[in-house]
């Protein structure tokens, strides 16, 4: 997540929002992506925001900025070692598809349909289903 | 992660290559008792079948390994005076008899265990005995050198 | 009825469980060189382990989050990822040391040598991994690991001079043989093989792969609570040992065949018979451990899908990278290193890394976000402090020491 460098010198009180407050690096980032079937899918390693410019000084009563998809994949390096990766190389996780925030954050959608698994899928397809016993329980 | 592989490293080679002669010697002789000793104990408990072979021949191979290594690091030191000379010609000669000591032991098992050639194959008895008389020369030793630590 | 077979069986395969190749070479090595004046830290280290267990399985069975989760919420991904990076060497490092333990065990039994035995050993960990169920993995290997108990009936049989043994216990000191740099640098190694950082990794895991609710939290109190002591005196057992029969002798503990020979000594084929078989199901069971560990570490961390109660299709990514750390173990013993030397390693590293792992679980304890009412209690953290306090001079202290000594030679 990119914070603006320009933070304004007086804050004012936050606007009162009806229902719970999430702060985005306390609930959100790093937390536990699970998807409708309890299959973890990743942890979200940034957030994508829309409505804000990165590196502008947001004007007083400007429209609040929203959230528009969680990131995961290589995106991570960038949080660790500072940069930003170009925008066609982010793996999204649209916020559409998230249906609960606690501990874990939830999707309503299966992981089997989304890009950030296909790691996962690839390593399943082209390795571990190939050898004898990876399809079954356990005995 | 390579930081501590370095470590390793690092302090494998100060064991090697920091310790004057006197204290190379005294802990070449310690270990190299520990090995034999280890090497008399194991062929007792096969005489007295309290061990089985397996247990004993791998015993005696690792302490072979073991005395190996410790003379070949011993060899490394460079003694610089004539005292220095003597401690470590005597040294040197003990653990080459602890060598023998243990190779014997070792030949006389295996020769046991592929039923004895024709040409009287040594005894037991013979291989404890020259490993003792090892232990003990090695015990002396450390009696006047220490331990080196 | 059933209910207390259950707490027996789960006391007994945390007796079983607690010793590795780690605890077997570093107690017997102690024993050979200082008799049982070092045993008092096998006592400290048994405590922190217990509290450090219970502290872990309780997160997990309240919060359903194993240790990585937690440490990457808590710490970030920076910190996250430095403290994943050296948590995940030290346990590769464990893997290989235990994997090099059942080879070197097969080689006792069978005399051929430990390096065609590696390959063997980490398929046989491998086939276990992919394909035995959890309870019954652990129950196996827990089982078979109480063989260990005769150590325990070897000491009573060399029948030692009881009141010298509990002098050297009751009143440590340096022996005149030794220095005391190299006294406390056994003293911390005996304290990380004891604590070894992998352990929590899997409790925790384990507890989730079990489903642990809150209502099973007494049961896993008191296999951590009865187990873990007992097993502690294993321990104490194996050093016992050594410091009756090669300590006069002079000899010390370079290898796991000198481990064994105070019990053929006093009980025979049969006895050391059974000390192998303890030996091979106690290596074999942490091989499995610290390889689950090496998976669980990572996909936690980088939130895959984890977890032997799932079909390996359904948790690739952590099935393949457990491969990839079997290869690297075999590929590290193929060059011939010493696995007693790398065991000797791990555990000081063990002891370096542990405040890593350890600070995340406390504060996390305490977090009423994550554990609702069941917070430490404050007795746990008055202990829990007092701990971290040794903790940390523990790993500050351990690899100056390790340099000074020249690894305790």
């Amino acid at each position: 997540m990119n914070r603006p460098r320009n933070t304004p010198t007086s804050l004012k009180s936050p606007p009162s929002v009806g229902g719970p407050v999430l702060d985005a690096q306390l609930h959100l980032l790093d937390r536990q992506v699970i998807d409708v079937d309890g299959l973890p899918v990743t942890t979200v390693d940034d957030i994508e925001l829309e409505g804000v410019e990165a590196d502008l000084p947001i004007s007083l009563g400007a429209r609040a900025p929203v959230i528009s998809a969680l990131l995961t994949g290589p995106v991570l390096g960038t949080r660790i070692f500072g940069g930003r990766p170009p925008s066609s190389r982010l793996i999204r996780l649209p916020w559409h598809d998230v249906s609960a925030v606690d501990v874990t954050v939830r999707l309503g959608v299966r992981s089997e349909s989304l890009s950030a698994s296909w790691v996962e899928r690839w390593v399943r397809d082209k390795i571990i289903r190939r050898i004898p016993g990876g399809k079954h329980d356990p005995d | 992660m390579s930081a501590a592989v370095l470590l390793c490293a690092l302090s494998q080679s100060v064991i090697a290559c920091s310790a004057p002669v006197d204290q190379a010697a005294a802990s070449a002789v310690n270990q190299g008792a520990s090995a034999v000793g280890t090497g008399v104990l194991s062929l007792d408990l096969l005489a007295k079948e309290r061990a089985g072979t397996p247990v004993v021949e791998t015993g005696l191979e690792d302490m072979a390994e073991e005395l190996d290594t410790v003379r070949k690091e011993f060899l490394d030191n460079v003694p610089a005076t004539t005292d220095e000379r003597a401690l470590h010609r005597e040294v040197d000669a003990a653990l080459e008899r602890a060598q023998g000591a243990l190779s014997l032991a070792r030949q006389t098992l295996a020769s046991k265990d592929t039923s004895a050639g024709p040409d009287n194959p040594p005894s037991l008895a013979n291989a404890r005995a020259a490993l003792a008389a090892s232990a003990k020369e090695l015990e002396t030793l450390r009696q006047r050198l220490g331990t080196g630590r | 009825m059933k209910r207390l077979l259950g707490v027996a069986l789960g006391i007994l395969t945390a007796i079983g469980g607690f010793v590795d190749i780690g605890d077997l070479v570093t107690n017997a090595v102690v024993g050979s060189r200082f008799g049982l004046s070092l045993i008092w830290v096998v006592g400290v280290g048994v405590v922190g382990i217990c509290l450090f267990a219970n502290m872990s399985g309780r997160v997990a069975a309240v919060s359903g989050r194993a240790t990585f989760e937690v440490i990457r919420e808590r710490l970030g991904p920076r910190a996250g990822l430095a403290n994943l990076g050296a948590s995940f060497f030290i346990n590769l490092m464990t893997v290989t040391a235990e994997i090099g333990g059942i080879a070197l065990a097969l080689q006792l039994v069978t005399s051929i040598h430990h390096l065609l035995w590696i390959p063997v050993g980490a398929f046989a960990v491998w086939l276990v991994i992919w394909r035995v169920r959890f309870k019954i993995m652990e129950n196996v290997a827990g089982l078979l690991g109480l063989c260990l108990v005769v150590f325990g009936v070897a000491l009573f049989l060399l029948q030692p001079d009881w009141g010298q043994l509990a002098g050297q216990a009751m009143a440590p000191a340096v022996p005149q043989t030794e220095s005391a740099a190299v006294y406390w640098f056994y003293a911390i190694a005996l304290f990380g093989a004891a604590m070894t950082p992998y352990e929590v990794f899997f409790f925790s895991s384990g507890a989730v792969e079990e489903g642990w609710k809150v209502k099973d939290l007494v049961q896993s109190r008191i296999n951590v609570l009865a187990g873990f002591p007992l097993g502690g005196l294993l321990s104490v057992a194996i050093a016992g040992c050594a410091a009756v029969v090669l300590l006069p002798a002079g000899i010390e503990v370079t290898s796991l065949s000198q481990i064994v020979l105070p019990v053929a000594e006093a009980g025979g084929k049969l006895a050391l018979a059974l000390a192998l078989i303890g030996i091979l199901a106690a290596t074999f069971g942490a091989a499995l451990e610290t390889t689950l560990s090496s998976g669980y570490t990572l996909a936690q961390f980088f939130g895959w899908s984890w977890g032997k109660f799932r079909r390996p299709v359904r948790a690739a990514r952590f099935h393949l990278s457990m491969i990839i750390c079997l290869v690297v173990a075999i590929g590290v013993l193929a060059t011939g290193a010493d696995p007693i030397l790398i065991t000797e390693y791990s555990v000081v590293f063990s002891a370096v890394a542990l405040p890593l792992t350890y600070l995340p679980i406390l504060i996390v304890a305490n977090d009423p976000q994550y554990m609702g009412k069941h917070v430490n209690s404050r007795a746990v953290n008055l202990a829990a402090n007092v701990y971290l306090v040794i903790i940390l001079v523990a790993s500050l202290a351990a690899i100056p020491l390790l340099i000074i000594t020249g690894a305790g030679a």
